[in-house]
């Protein structure tokens, strides 16, 4: 049946090509003049409505007026617009158009300019999706002043931040891990530095970011929600550039240039933090709990960014990227005493003995993670039409966390002064050690080799493509235990067999080596086809299809995933569109519950495990006005299938079992609505996007139920969800940014009821014997700590403007910039974490907010 | 001029503010004190319902300056003894239920059959309405056989190993099996009196002694979540299961059932087979899961206790046994 639906929409698509191209087209290629594409250029008429954003591989497709001559403009930040005209006599046009950089320095930070819209155009097919540039990064408002990718899409419709002040993200009610995020084409398995703080994307080197939250294109497979597709941008073939940053959380160089002028190009960046310098001592400042800012004591992380380009002839370009970054994130060490003197104290001549029994404990959790990736590209154009990128990728990730901690009691008699300070211990009669280390790993080792071939017709863009690509994962946890406990013999002992040394003791030592997990092998193969096709001036559509194979020891699995989206023009400033994808993903982050301690564990599919998958319905409406002010509406529906979490009461640190015994399979349903309004030009430029939507989770499989099988809310169930960003130019190289955003509360899972309740009357071991069991009634009430709802637990709404006042100064030889940046101008307290404390012997829930008011300035200099 | 003094003044005051905040806590609806009933409508026994008072942490733990722990206020459960209780059944038949001080639970004059469709009300003062339903299943059907008998632990005890039919009928059916020995009457000294204790010694007295525990390898007991064993039942060993695997089938089980040699009352055992009501079945899965918690667990994920009460917590259960008599002479 799969099959012939396949050769079904195989089929559809050969018959769109050949009926669709009986009209007048200009399609092509936007490339730097290094030959790498451009995407998220941006090619309209000059003098009609409409225009098209160029693909990831840089390429377009435009429909025209017949009977006229027509003036297209192609633009893109950073490089020169240009300009070309089709004849009113040619017919279907394929054309390439080369950039070049504009008058600036490649890097500097372009404020003022045109900006274009981040839709991707009325007349496209594509919907749910955006394109951002390295610009609009940079001129958001960001915390501590740390432009960031992730957190600039946090401010677009259908996403939300996974905690304030986090880079990740959740999209359209997804989970974290359902999206796809890559550098270059390689897959990144967590994209967080500083455990959130920003995202392991430098926005040196950034170029383009494509989002896709819905309606996927075939060529994008692997995760159910959204695919973050950065490119990096490459160095300047002629010039050497660079530039030095300098922040409140962390530093930055950057460096680019010509390696064999004309043919080879290198543009590196580095990265460290010191956020123990200036933010962690500012922080605590404000915590009135200073140890709650423990979570984030010992918290650095440093990377690097290489990409090096060769130009090996006019039609092969070869590129290698690498990333590489490392995060620490060890916790302040915790220790506490507790010492009680008994009864019973004594002396002998003048010197008083007490009785006492003393617990120690210490405990300290340290985490560390990196981040290794590597891209291999080798594009080949064997004609204009023909371009085949070929890519061999590499994603080495590790995570580990480790928890220890001893407990140590004691009873014993100790040689007191007169206030009944311990001044020596004398006998210890029994002393008890516990000592207990637990280390978590997490790792993916993910190699893939893929090729993709875009075929530029005239009124198409086909794309043909496939990837293998082999993953190894490590989630383990090891566990030693040791106790010993050590007993004196006589506990009757007198003063004087302590004097004469006559005792002794016993002493028992246990030990306890544990494991679960081990290497797990994931095999995925995957092909697509896709056709961007241009039926006439109002139609459009992207048919594509995606069959995905997943093998795991001793299973495999098949998912054939359709891909549909449409685009009607109404008239020349309003288009409806139209979406549905599916979409399968077969590795999953687990996530505890836990709001004090989370963990994160990459685990692939397992025996009896399915292949998560998403079925996607979207519905759009778009609206031109003028040249300056785009508007868009969509609505979704989004159901999610074998999806993973944790059963109720999982620990991977007292589990023997296998990851597979510890998770359940459900389903979900999100659906939304959002709202785009977008100025992209004039002195005055931003957005306001709103989005409400609802997210649900069921796990109601027999033997995986998740709270009885319930319906429950996810932890992205956030109905409200709006930004405002407005950038002013202020001339003379100023500009000011303000954001204000606004969302529901982050909800959690927070036990916080004790009730009365048990088993049925009954007997577990050989227990005394009443009288005959009737089974009325719940026998041996006990108290029993609970909570009404999974992620029942609503925090407090968000929100917080942001100011950010840019300035740039011209040296002439280079250009320095300053940025100072307020987060959080009216200091809302904007609670992501909740932990019961202590007041006056009562128990009181405390909120805490990670950032309040927080000024931060950074000076970049360019040359 | 005087504005600059005015805005560092503002500026301080906006820095010094905390960065935390006690959040509404105990007057939120969420944190608020509630009732939990807890009753099962087993078939041809007279209701009783208990209904206790569910208290939010703030009114149970209290922190030791001390010895820096926490601890329960209470250990006792806070019975609510002036409640309005109501049954109705089958949407017609109304009962009362009134508080019987004796067993620290409100009873009422109705007898669960079969099918019967129980609602409950409960109305407090203090915490304002509760709602639960349940349905009472059917008796299951099963049939025992001996296997065999034999010696063990020198003698000491007896393996009996049986089989059970268990005839599934279609549809979702949710069960828990005891297989029950009562010893004989037992000289037994308490090990808790002992002579320095104030306690008044109790002496030596004859006792009865009962175990439900029973051992299989079959896969409808295995429970992954039971990590650990509890009450003498062994680790991932359930007795509360449903008929994943064998829906609407006839299935066949075998047991294992460890005795004392020679000091079974009547020299027999009773294998019982109830049907539970789904919801009572997710609740003792819950409470089975809880038992094994390590509260100082930080990875662990946090438990539900699951509950049918609408407007309160707890759970209405329904539930019908069939017994078979075995013989272990």
């Amino acid at each position: 049946m799969r099959l012939r639906l396949a050769l079904a929409a195989l089929l559809a698509i050969v018959c769109c090509v050949i009926s669709s191209a009986q009209t007048r087209t200009v399609a092509g290629r936007v490339e730097s003049l290094d030959g790498t594409p451009l995407a998220g250029a941006h090619v309209r008429p000059v003098d009609e409505g409409g225009g098209a954003v160029t693909g990831k591989d840089g390429t377009f497709s435009l429909r025209v007026k017949t009977d006229a001559e027509v003036r297209i403009a192609v633009s893109y930040v950073g490089y020169e617009t240009q300009y070309r005209t089709i004849g009113a006599s040619a017919d279907d046009t394929y054309i390439i158009i080369v950039l070049e950089e504009g008058n600036r320095l490649p890097g500097v930070q372009v404020y003022g300019q045109r900006r274009e819209f981040m839709n991707f155009g009325i007349e496209a097919s594509q919907m749910s999706a955006l394109s951002l540039d390295a610009e609009r990064v940079k001129s958001s408002p960001a915390l501590f002043g740390e432009a960031d990718v992730l957190k600039t899409i946090q401010k677009m419709p259908g996403v939300l931040s996974a905690e304030d002040g986090n880079a990740g993200i959740h999209v359209r009610g997804g989970e974290y891990d359902q999206n796809l995020v890559t550098m270059d084409g390689a897959p990144v398995y967590n994209s967080e530095h500083l455990g959130g703080f920003v995202s392991i994307m430098n926005p040196d080197v950034v170029d383009n970011v494509l989002f896709y939250k819905g309606a996927f294109p075939a060529r994008y497979g692997s995760h159910l929600s959204s695919v973050v597709d950065v490119s990096l941008r490459s160095g300047d073939m002629n010039r050497y550039h660079g530039q030095i940053s300098l922040g409140m959380l962390s530093s930055k160089v950057q460096a680019e240039g010509p390696l064999w002028k004309g043919h080879t190009s290198f543009n590196v960046a580095a990265r460290a933090s010191y956020f123990n310098w200036i933010v962690e001592p500012m922080l605590k400042g404000l915590y009135d709990d200073k140890d709650a800012i423990a979570r984030f004591a010992h918290m650095n992380y440093f990377d690097l960014n290489a990409k090096i380009v060769h130009l090996v002839s006019s039609r092969d370009t070869v590129s290698l990227s690498v990333y590489a970054g490392r995060d620490k994130n060890n916790e302040s060490p915790d220790g506490s005493t507790a010492e009680m003197s008994g009864e019973g104290s004594e002396s002998q001549g003048s010197v008083p003995f007490k009785n006492y029994s003393r617990q120690y404990t210490t405990s300290a959790n340290g985490n560390r993670w990196s981040n290794i990736i590597g891209s291999l590209q080798w594009m080949h154009a064997p004609n204009e039409r023909l371009r085949l990128a070929t890519r061999a990728t590499m994603s080495l990730y590790s995570y580990r966390t480790s928890y220890s901690t001893l407990n140590d009691e004691s009873e014993g008699r100790a040689y007191t002064d007169r206030t009944f300070t311990v001044i020596n211990n004398d006998i210890v009669k029994r002393q008890m050690t516990d000592e207990l280390n637990l280390f978590h790993r997490s790792k993916v080792a993910d190699y893939a080799l893929a090729s993709d071939l875009a075929w530029s017709l005239p009124g198409n863009n086909v794309g043909i493509g496939i990837k293998l690509s082999y993953d190894r994962l490590l989630p383990a946890v090891d566990a030693r235990r040791h106790t010993t406990t050590r007993t004196i013999d006589n506990p009757n002992f007198t003063y004087s067999d302590a004097a004469a040394n006559n005792f002794t003791y016993t002493v028992d030592e246990a030990s306890l080596r544990s494991r679960i997990g081990s290497h797990k092998n994931l095999f995925s193969a995957s092909a697509y086809i896709e056709d961007d096709i241009r039926w006439n001036k109002a139609i459009s559509t992207n048919i594509g299809i995606r069959t995905s194979f997943y093998s795991v020891k001793g299973e495999s699995h098949i998912s054939v995933e359709p891909r549909l989206s449409a685009s009607v023009l109404l008239n020349e400033n309003m288009s409806l569109k139209a979406g549905y994808a599916r979409t399968s993903q077969a590795m999953h982050r687990l996530t505890s519950n836990s709001a004090t301690t989370p963990s994160y564990t990459w685990i692939p599919l397992m025996k009896g495990m399915k292949p998560a998958t998403a079925d996607q319905l979207s519905l759009g409406y778009n609206l031109s006005i003028g040249k300056q002010v785009e508007v868009s509406v969509e609505g979704y529906y989004k159901h999610l299938d074998n999806i993973v979490e944790y059963r109720d009461g999982a620990s991977f640190s007292t589990n023997r079992n296998d990851w597979d015994k510890l998770i359940a399979m459900g389903k979900g349903d999100s659906y939304g609505v959002e709202f785009l309004l977008e100025k992209g030009s004039g002195p005055t430029t931003g957005w306001l996007s709103y989005t409400w939507s609802r997210s649900f989770r069921k796990f109601d499989r027999p033997g995986m139920e998740v709270s009885g099988g319930k319906r429950f809310r996810s932890g992205a169930d956030r109905p409200h969800n709006l930004n405002i960003v407005l950038t002013q130019q202020l001339g003379r190289g100023w500009d000011i940014t303000a954001s204000w955003t606004y969302q529901s509360g982050f909800r959690r899972t927070l036990t916080n009821m004790n009730i009365y309740g048990g088993q049925l009357d009954g007997y577990d071991g050989w227990s005394e014997y009443g009288a005959d069991a009737s089974y009325a009634h719940i026998a041996s009430l006990k108290e029993l700590s609970t909570f009404k709802e999974r992620n029942g637990y609503k925090l407090p709404d968000v929100h917080h403007l942001d100011i950010s006042l840019n300035c740039r100064i011209e040296h002439g030889w280079g250009e320095s910039t300053c940025n100072f940046s307020i987060y959080n101008v009216y200091n809302r307290k904007n609670i992501s974490s909740v932990y019961f404390g202590y007041e006056n012997n009562a128990v009181v829930l405390k909120g805490l907010c990670r950032f309040p008011f927080l000024p931060s300035v950074s000076y970049t200099l360019s040359f | 001029m005087r504005k600059t003094p005015i805005i560092i003044a503002v500026l301080t005051a906006v820095l010094a503010a905390s960065c935390e905040k006690d959040l509404p806590y105990t007057s939120e609806d969420w944190f608020k004190q509630n009732v939990t009933v807890d009753a099962v409508a087993t078939c041809d026994t007279t209701f009783t319902a208990t209904i206790i008072q569910a208290n939010p942490y703030s009114r149970l733990m209290l922190y030791s300056e001390s010895t820096g722990r926490t601890y329960d206020e209470k250990q006792e459960a806070d019975i609510i003894k002036t409640a309005e209780a109501k049954l109705t059944v089958n949407g017609t038949d109304s009962y009362p239920m009134t508080y019987d001080e004796s067993a620290q639970r409100y009873v009422s004059s109705y007898v669960p059959e079969e099918g019967d469709d129980i609602h409950i009300d409960v109305s407090t003062s203090m915490f304002g309405n509760a709602t639960a339903t349940a349905t009472v299943p059917r008796k299951p059907e099963i049939e025992v056989s001996t296997n065999s008998i034999s010696q063990t632990d020198g003698n000491d005890s007896i393996l009996v190993d049986m089989s059970l039919t268990i005839t599934d009928p279609s549809g979702e059916n949710y069960y828990r099996l005891i297989v029950r020995a009562v010893t004989n009457p037992i000289l037994w000294s308490d090990p808790s009196q002992s002579a320095s204790s104030s306690a008044i010694p109790s002496g030596p007295q004859y006792k009865r002694f009962a175990s439900d525990v029973f051992y299989s390898d079959d896969d409808i007991f295995l429970d992954t979540s039971l990590t650990k064993g509890f009450g003498g039942w062994p680790a991932f060993m359930t007795n509360v299961f449903s008929d994943n695997g064998f829906d609407g089938r006839t299935y066949t089980v075998s047991i294992r059932k460890k005795c004392p040699n020679g000091s079974i009352r009547d020299n027999e055992i009773y294998v019982e087979l109830q049907s539970l009501s789904k919801e009572l079945y997710h609740y003792l899965k819950s409470v089975q899961w809880y038992r094994i918690q390590d509260s100082s667990d930080f990875y662990a994920n946090d438990l539900y206790i699951y509950s049918n009460v609408v407007g309160g917590w707890g759970i209405l259960g329904g539930l019908s046994a069939s017994r078979v008599t075995v013989p272990v002479r």
